[in-house]
């Protein structure tokens, strides 16, 4: 009787320390409960399509061929995501740069908002697997447009026929996978950095900060969009159909 | 039964040794590649970088069911 309350009140002095859990607080939005992270993923959306749409429609107000100011930065952003496709997918890879610069938009700019008190929606686990979900119907997508239908369902016995179940298994874990890399890493980072803040108030955590909030989340990204344009080439290794 | 979930935590934390010890061998590899021929650095520096991050995710799996774990104590 004495142990089970000392037991469950050190558990519970334990937990009172990390206000961090793993499904994030709840919100409340006209009437509806929905998740902090949600919102906030809102939120950036809108403020992303606003910014687009302010320079497509008062800044560059007509495409010039000789570009000059801020189209040349975006000029400068395509080219970076066409060659990087590219360098992975051969000539095919054009047509799935913006679908990789979306996600890296996401990525990135949803986890900046933690510098603003914000929980980054990429700690939240709906987020990630919605991501992981994505980048598996687009590879499927990809393996079926390029090798037909029946050849899709041919790669997955290519090399030997007995490689069917390793080939069935290692191809479902990778939604699993990606989104788990995604989740832990950034968790972890959360809930350092959650500490660290309830320790020291200034000095520390800005330097920290630098590690956990920008290069961590660069990492991650770009492990995120290399594994998503590997299965994608590794799909079409043994020839296409067009 | 909190012990044993208490328990349990502290050995799915466990795959973090297997992870430490593949990174340390990935980079030493590494550093020696670049030690041979200091031109290829900038591939060797993307290899390793993607090595790193496919072999921290067992640690990773490990902590995420730690934390899932953690809560029902």
């Amino acid at each position: 009787m004495v142990e089970h309350v000392v037991v469950s009140g050190l558990s519970r002095m334990a937990l009172q320390s990390e206000e961090v859990a793993v499904t994030p607080p709840s919100v409340s939005l006209f009437g509806l409960n929905i998740n902090e992270t949600l919102f906030v993923t809102w939120v950036v959306m809108l403020i992303l399509i606003l910014v687009a749409v302010i320079i497509r429609v008062f800044v560059i107000k007509k495409f010039q061929t000789v570009p000059k100011g801020i189209q040349n930065v975006l000029e400068m952003f395509v080219e970076f995501c066409e060659k990087f496709t590219n360098s992975q997918l051969g000539r095919r890879g054009a047509s799935y740069a913006a679908y990789i610069f979306t996600i890296a938009v996401m990525i990135v700019s949803t986890s900046l908002i933690e510098l603003f008190g914000f929980r980054p929606p990429a700690t939240d686990i709906n987020f990630t697997i919605a991501i992981a979900l994505m980048s598996f119907v687009v590879i499927n997508a990809f393996g079926f447009y390029y090798t037909g239908f029946f050849g899709r369902l041919k790669w997955f016995v290519k090399p030997k026929a007995f490689m069917l179940p390793v080939n069935l298994v290692t191809h479902a874990v990778i939604p699993v996978s990606l989104s788990f890399r995604l989740f832990g890493n950034m968790f972890a980072g959360l809930v350092v950095m959650d500490l660290l803040y309830s320790v020291f108030a200034v000095g520390l955590p800005a330097v920290l900060a630098i590690y956990f909030n920008l290069f961590h989340v660069g990492i991650q990204t770009y492990i995120f969009l290399v594994l998503t344009l590997s299965f994608m080439e590794e799909t079409v290794m043994y020839g296409t159909k067009r | 039964m909190t012990a044993l979930i208490a328990i349990g935590v502290g050995i799915a934390v466990f795959t973090g040794v297997g992870a430490g010890i593949g990174m340390g061998i990935a980079t030493s590899k590494a550093a020696e590649a670049v030690a041979r021929q200091p031109e290829a650095s900038g591939k060797i520096n993307a290899m390793l970088l993607i090595g790193l991050a496919f072999a921290e995710t067992t640690a990773i799996y490990g902590f995420v069911i730690a934390i899932l774990m953690m809560g029902k104590i």
